[in-house]
């Protein structure tokens, strides 16, 4: 089993501040399975094109979800991402 | 005339306005074919330091104070849509209704020397078209009184 | 000639003359208008030797082709000039409403040569040209100049463009501010305003713009504004504003904080623009002429210590400046800071980045706080950050050696100082973080007027957006390239948005719609100027028009003597990563730089050793005259 902090927010799932949960996950979870157990709390507005997702900083575009394996104490970042200047 | 003729007018809501000036453009494109606000019959009033812009035009008097004073009979409504008319060729350019309305929505063309009234694009106002923010609605005059009654009550959060 | 491209009026405050030019039309076809013909009389007019705070320099206005129409977000003006900051070419770019009301009076550009024995301000009513004494008004701060200037000349209406005490005593970074609240804000014009005595530029324009072909421009006018708003990003940078893209910019690692020292924080969003939506700091969205979109800011603060503030803004680059870049994260503070710079006429990046410079100076030991006036300047004192705005501005104090910018700041202190100074060129690096974004780094060390974002805007490499990524894929060939981390196809990537930006900068459109949101396409743009105008020009005339100001640009600077040592980036940079990105990549190297840069000039047809175009590189744009200039300077590109 791992601990993955899930930073969530910014207008997604309806929370606008961002939020730090942390979850328990087997080993060898992908980001995407994670992604699809979030969306039962927090609605299909995560898979949403203008919601960003990174570990630990890294930005993981959606064909690349499906081979990112997560691991211990990973931070998952998902957030709505809007033009700015 | 009575109340029954004028069916919808452009209603403002000024707290969305954002300043764009797209309503002064779309009207005087609509109105003489170039972007020039001095011709457009919706105007802003702004406030710059505070950001704050609000749209004047015609708001529809039941009872046309212009068309009273206008010595020449120029101004006039159409009797079926209520919408207003100049007639440009009896016009003399006197300035009586621009005096006369108490909102400032009359204005006089500096080139025609005639007055400038808006006309609601024959029932179809381009600037509620095209207002980026929500600003304008054309819609029966008592719709945005109702609709405030509603924010207020609502503003007391009761529930 | 086109109604639509307005004369050029040149004003000379040393004899009080004014006189009318046209544009000619090999000028409208080849520069477009705005900052294209704005970069042609800045080379014939400023030579190397002058000085930028003196009389020789000349002030250049330039209202888009396009201000003043419906064509959506398209009311932007630039400002020209030999920057004080850099020593080197200077367009800094503003919205408001000003431009429009210039092309309403009949002209599209304004030309301030030499400068005013007295404090006076410019009266442009149609082609009425009026230089009046503006004594009354010297040290009178922006929004209270432009009450001022309103009342005097009897019409709430007239648009100002006027400096505040900044301007005035001459800040190297001090802005000119536009309907108030807008700045052209960065290099320094406010202050080559300030050498000229020149307080205020005030216009009422009852004409309008009249178009060649006016049913088919309206229509394309229609289209681009559907296109616009239909994009996926225009709903929260409406409701949002710039800063809704804060807490993304911290999850991704890349917010710059503590003078880039770090680069992601646990709670950034009290300098979010949700937060000032949600907390009720934003009374107002606002727009600028023009805009569909309308993502300008009206806040206020009604508690606290910095109660009563109200302001335009905060924007993104104010709020990571002053905010997130000095360690404050709260979001009162920042306003009333930003409000600050606003009335007294600064840009908000510049002075951001060189208090944080001041703070890590505290931190570290090089100033200590006798040195600061006594001013506890550590990380996060909001406070400390309002009261140095106010001494920059004024130049009081360690203000005063502030006011210089962080480059000659740290020149002056010495030591180690320098490698805190997050400069280029002279220019106060702006605020995106560079060692993890590949194509914005190499954008930064080309860009004429220094270190930052506006003369590309390369957004799309983060890939953030379907429209995004498929533009990436339109310039590479290659959606895998929307990856900021890359090194490959930067040059390409930077060279598309150049091209793009210095059309759409000439036009009047506002950057966010054609290279943050994607709506206003290089071909919308084109289709406009050809029915605005008469003249039929195709998307591939457009970009090559655009590629011909941003060479002609560089040419610029190298005339001053700039070369391939000059495009680079802060030490910080290249040298340090970010505490919290520690992996060994997260800069951008010397290498990584060299292998740009030896692409882009390659593409460029630029000499690779100097950086200067080759002969036929200048031919090929047809830019002859200017060949032959550098030429016999010896100033010329190998082929």
């Amino acid at each position: 089993m791992m601990s993955i902090s899930v930073r969530i927010g910014g207008g997604v799932g309806g929370i606008i501040p961002v939020e730090t949960k942390n979850y328990v996950f087997s080993e060898g979870t992908t980001l995407q399975e994670l992604l699809e157990k979030l969306s039962r709390s927090f609605g299909q507005d995560i898979f949403h094109p203008t919601v960003l997702v990174t570990v630990n900083g890294g930005l993981v575009k959606e064909e690349d979800r499906v081979n990112c394996m997560l691991e211990e104490a990973d931070v998952v970042s998902v957030i709505r991402a809007i033009a700015g200047g | 005339m009575g109340s029954g003729v004028i069916k919808k007018i452009v209603n403002v809501i000024p707290e969305a306005c954002t300043g764009c000036r797209q309503c002064e453009l779309i009207c005087s494109f609509e109105q003489g074919g170039s972007y020039s606000p001095r011709l457009s019959r919706i105007r802003l009033v702004k406030f710059e330091d505070k950001c704050l812009s609000v749209p004047v035009t015609c708001t529809y008097c039941e009872r046309p104070i212009c068309e009273e004073v206008c010595p020449v009979g120029a101004m006039t409504h159409d009797p079926v849509t209520g919408a207003a008319k100049v007639n440009e060729e009896s016009c003399r350019g006197c300035k009586e209704c621009a005096n006369a309305c108490p909102l400032g929505a009359i204005d006089m063309h500096p080139e025609k020397g005639t007055a400038m009234r808006c006309d609601l694009c024959g029932g179809d106002p381009a600037c509620v078209k095209y207002c980026p923010a929500g600003a304008l609605k054309y819609e029966p005059p008592h719709h945005s009184v109702k609709e405030k009654r509603r924010s207020r009550v609502v503003a007391l959060n009761l529930d | 000639m086109p109604q639509i491209t307005g004369d050029i009026l040149h004003v000379d405050l040393s004899n009080n003359t004014s006189w009318r030019q046209p544009v000619t039309k090999n000028d409208l076809l080849q520069l477009l208008g705005g900052r294209g013909i704005g970069v042609r009389i800045l080379w014939d007019l400023v030579k190397p030797g002058v000085d930028p705070l003196g009389p020789e320099n000349i002030l250049i206005f330039g209202a888009g082709l396009l201000s003043g129409t419906a064509a959506p977000s398209s009311g932007r003006t630039t400002v020209t000039c030999l920057s004080p900051a850099t020593g080197l070419y200077l367009k800094t770019n503003v919205g408001g409403h000003w431009g429009a009301e210039l092309k309403y009076a009949g002209f599209g550009h304004l030309v301030i040569h030499d400068r005013a024995e007295k404090p006076v301000y410019l009266w442009i009513d149609d082609n009425k040209v009026e230089i009046r004494d503006a004594s009354r008004m010297w040290g009178l701060d922006v929004r209270e100049t432009d009450i001022s200037v309103k009342k005097e000349l009897g019409d709430e209406d007239v648009q100002i463009a006027a400096i505040g005490p900044a301007g005035e005593k001459l800040v190297r970074f001090a802005a000119v501010m536009f309907s108030v609240y807008h700045a052209a804000g960065r290099g320094g014009a406010g202050a080559v305003m300030g050498s000229k005595n020149l307080k205020a530029i005030a216009v009422r324009g009852s004409g309008g713009v009249i178009i060649a072909k006016p049913t088919q421009f309206h229509e394309t006018v229609l289209h681009a504004r559907e296109k616009l708003l239909s994009e996926s990003g225009v709903e929260g940078l409406s409701r949002y504003g710039t800063a809704g893209s804060l807490n993304a910019v911290n999850e991704m690692r890349v917010l710059p904080s503590y003078n880039f020292q770090r680069s992601c924080v646990d709670d950034a969003h009290p300098l979010s623009g949700q937060c000032l939506v949600e907390a009720g700091y934003l009374k107002r969205r606002v727009a600028c002429f023009g805009c569909v979109i309308g993502c300008h800011r009206y806040s206020t603060v009604e508690k606290g210590v910095f109660a009563g503030s109200y302001t335009g803004g905060p924007e993104y680059e104010s709020l990571v400046a002053l905010g997130s870049g000095c360690g404050v994260f709260e979001t009162e503070p920042v306003i009333k800071a930003n409000e600050l710079c606003n009335i007294y006429g600064m840009d908000t990046i510049s002075t951001g980045s060189v208090i944080q410079w001041a703070m890590e100076c505290y931190e570290k030991g090089a100033l200590s706080r006798q040195d600061l006036d006594g001013l506890g300047l550590r990380w996060g004192n909001g406070q400390a950050v309002v009261e140095m705005v106010k001494k920059i501005a004024l130049r009081e104090g360690f203000g005063n050696t502030l006011a210089e910018g962080v480059k000659r700041a740290a020149e002056h202190i010495g030591g180690d100082t320098h490698k805190w100074a997050v400069e280029a060129k002279g220019l106060e690096h702006s605020c995106v973080d560079t060692r993890s974004a590949k194509a914005y780094a190499l954008a930064f060390a080309v860009n004429p007027r220094g270190a930052d974002h506006l003369h590309t805007e390369t957004l799309a490499e983060f890939g953030l957006s379907p429209e995004a990524r498929a533009l990436i894929k339109k310039i590479t060939g290659d959606e895998k390239y929307a990856s900021p981390y890359l090194t490959e196809k930067r040059a390409e990537i930077v060279r598309w948005h150049e091209d793009c930006y210095a059309v759409t900068d000439c036009l009047g459109f506002c950057a966010f719609t054609s290279t943050a949101l994607y709506g206003v396409t290089p071909q919308i743009m084109a289709a406009l100027f050809s029915s605005a105008t008469g003249y039929d020009i195709s998307e591939e005339n457009a970009m090559n028009a655009g590629r011909r100001v941003v060479t002609l640009e560089k040419c610029f600077n190298v005339r001053l003597g700039a070369s391939r040592k000059d495009d680079t980036l802060p030490w910080r940079i290249m040298n340090e990563p970010s505490s919290d990105r520690p992996d060994s990549k997260a800069v951008t190297s010397e290498k990584e730089l060299n292998g740009m840069l030896d692409e882009y000039y390659s593409l460029h047809g630029w000499d690779k050793n100097t950086s200067w175009p080759t002969k036929t590189t200048l031919i090929r744009l047809e830019l002859n005259n200017v060949a032959k200039e550098l030429e016999d300077m010896n100033k010329i590109g190998e082929e």
